[in-house]
């Protein structure tokens, strides 16, 4: 079965260049000019998953998220420039799953769409008795929460362990600073807690990576938070 | 006391400062009456006298002279047998509201004209003042004038650069579609791709510029790993240059720095691409951090051929090109100015130099204030 994806963005050559790219693949594509359309679009179609541009003339693109995230339950990707971080992560926090930023490649965009389709269809069922997750050097067996690095059990803090357990939930999609205190901490923190989850994370990082700075799992997106990559 | 009220009443539609007069003479007033037992004529003069000092020193000299004239008769009402008539008995007295009268003219006359000076020189003061802000704002306007006309002639040829592969290729692959190779092609729509890709970044470095120098710019700063926004610009500079070899080399400890990251990371991403781009193929780049009592280090290296010395202290200024090599990009002057206005904000220093192990661009960044992992937990 093809994938529904619905593009919403005002500016034409990007939206033939999205239709275009996607085209080829399994995909079916939809495509709105306008904020408004696209949640009218979005109740019509129920796609696998939404691209957003955030600079969109009749809504703020802040605002239709959080209007599609009341009942839309796939995957959202928003489009932005790269000098808007804050835009960025207010999007993601107002229920986006992943960002592009522009300018981005074809094999960008059809990596980012193949990891929200896979989320999707994996929502609930992690965590299932058994599950192991497996990635390079990298292997969690949850069952018996155990970590191993090259096939050697190395010990974490449980701390460091949930850390590790929410970015293999949401694996290959970016998660924000503010969505690891959550997840990992609990209750809404001030934004001087990021860091706390800053250090964790490079704590972490220092027993996963062989190299820390030039990590192959644990990528960062400075400003954004972090993403446990997938490719 | 009653007529002094009734007075007051009566004269109080005149004006405030006339209230505030007659309030000052009735202190006095009230101050004398109250003390009489004690005072001598010449007390009560003095008392007077002060009211007339406070009243010249504050007001006009119209108000100051009826001050005395208040003083004067009050003196003689009140304080001067017979009481509670103008009647003098004594010649002394008649002496003491002569004296009381030209000393508190005297004084009038004296404080007004010296309230006059000062406030001449007040302004004269601020005329010059005005004056020295008028012709400093004109030579920041002509300036920023100066840097704006740079700036966009630079932006212009930049942006032209790119702009002009991108429009000749694909004006090229429009026509001749057919009569051109599969592996001409591909290889003229990789040019396409990159050229678009290096005018993002540029458009970057131009946003980054015109934000760093608007007034309002406050630099956000926030403690984050060093590893982590090296690895971040290694990562995004690394698939553009894949036969570059890049070598990290950062000390093991864990290095808070308190920044603006994605700024810094400007920095480096602008670095590496530098020297990238001004080295020769196939040769290694190496990042490396370095930490002291109180700086932090970070540098890039290059096997490029490096610049001139004496050029060395202008590539950080806008729009200055040393590096060139016949067959290489040609740069934008905007990168390395970027990178001194970021590292600027921070209240570091950047610099460059020719090292026995290559061209080396390092920044440094004040490390004084130490993270505790306490204060967050």
């Amino acid at each position: 079965m093809k994938h529904t994806i619905l593009i919403i963005e005002d500016e034409k050559p990007v939206r033939k260049f999205l239709t275009a790219g996607l085209s080829t693949s399994d995909y079916k594509i939809i495509e709105a000019e306008k904020g408004h359309e696209g949640i009218v679009l979005a109740t019509q179609y129920l796609p696998d998953v939404i691209l957003v541009d955030l600079g969109l003339p009749d809504i703020d693109g802040i605002e239709l998220i959080r209007e599609i995230r009341e009942w839309y339950k796939a995957s959202i990707i928003v489009i932005s420039a790269r000098w808007k971080e804050n835009e960025k992560v207010a999007a993601l926090d107002a229920g986006a799953d992943d960002y592009l930023t522009k300018p981005f490649g074809m094999n960008e965009l059809q990596a980012r769409i193949r990891v929200a389709l896979r989320n999707n269809s994996r929502t609930g069922e992690f965590r299932k008795d058994g599950f192991v997750f497996e990635k390079e050097f990298l292997k969690v067996d949850f069952e018996s929460r155990s970590v191993f690095i090259n096939s050697e059990k190395i010990h974490l803090t449980p701390i460091e362990y949930k850390l590790l357990s929410v970015m293999i939930k949401y694996a290959g999609k970016v998660v924000t600073h503010r969505q690891l205190l959550e997840e990992v901490w609990g209750g809404e923190k001030g934004e001087d807690f990021n860091q706390y989850a800053r250090v964790y994370m490079a704590h972490l990082r220092r027993k996963i990576e062989p190299d820390p700075a030039h990590p192959k799992i644990l990528i960062t997106e400075v400003g954004v938070g972090y993403r446990l990559t997938t490719d | 006391m009653q007529i002094l009220t009734g007075n007051d009443l009566k004269l109080l539609a005149i004006s405030k400062i006339y209230l505030a007069t007659f309030a000052i003479v009735a202190c006095c007033t009230l101050l004398s009456f109250l003390s009489k037992d004690f005072l001598t004529e010449g007390d009560v003069a003095m008392i007077y006298l002060l009211g007339v000092v406070a009243v010249s020193s504050r007001f006009s000299w119209m108000h100051s002279i009826t001050a005395v004239f208040l003083s004067v008769a009050l003196t003689n009402f009140l304080f001067v047998p017979p009481f509670y008539t103008f009647h003098v008995e004594n010649i002394r007295s008649v002496i003491t509201f002569i004296v009381m009268f030209i000393v508190g003219t005297v004084v009038t006359w004296l404080s007004v004209s010296l309230r006059k000076h000062n406030e001449e020189m007040k302004i004269k003061e601020a005329e010059k003042t005005r004056f020295m802000q008028q012709n400093e704002e004109n030579r920041i306007r002509s300036e920023k004038e100066k840097l704006k006309n740079d700036l966009l002639s630079s932006i212009a040829h930049d942006l032209r650069t790119p702009l002009s592969s991108i429009s000749g290729t694909a004006s090229v692959l429009l026509q001749k579609m057919n009569d051109i190779k599969d592996d001409t092609r591909s290889d003229m729509l990789k040019t396409i791709s990159d050229e678009a890709f290096r005018l993002g970044r540029l458009v970057e470095n131009i946003l980054n510029i015109t934000k760093l120098e608007s007034t309002d710019f406050v630099v956000k700063k926030v403690w984050y790993p060093l590893e982590e926004i090296i690895g971040s610009a290694v990562s995004r500079v690394e698939k553009l240059y894949k036969d570059r070899e890049l070598r990290i080399s950062i000390p093991d400890e864990m290095i808070m720095i308190k920044v603006d990251p994605i700024l810094i990371e400007q920095v480096i991403i602008n670095l590496l691409e530098n020297a990238a781009k001004y080295s020769f193929e196939k040769t290694s780049i190496t990042v490396y951090a370095e930490v002291s009592d109180n700086l932090v280090v970070v540098g890039v290296v290059d096997k490029g051929p490096g610049v001139k010395e004496t050029n060395i202290p202008e590539i950080f200024e806008k729009f200055q090109q040393f590096r060139s090599n016949s067959d290489m990009n040609s740069g934008s002057g905007i990168g390395l100015s970027v990178c001194k206005a970021i590292i600027k904000v921070h209240k570091g220093l950047i610099f460059a130099e020719n090292t026995p192990d290559g061209f080396k661009v390092a920044f440094s960044l004040p490390f004084d204030e130490t993270f505790k992992p306490e204060e967050v937990i």
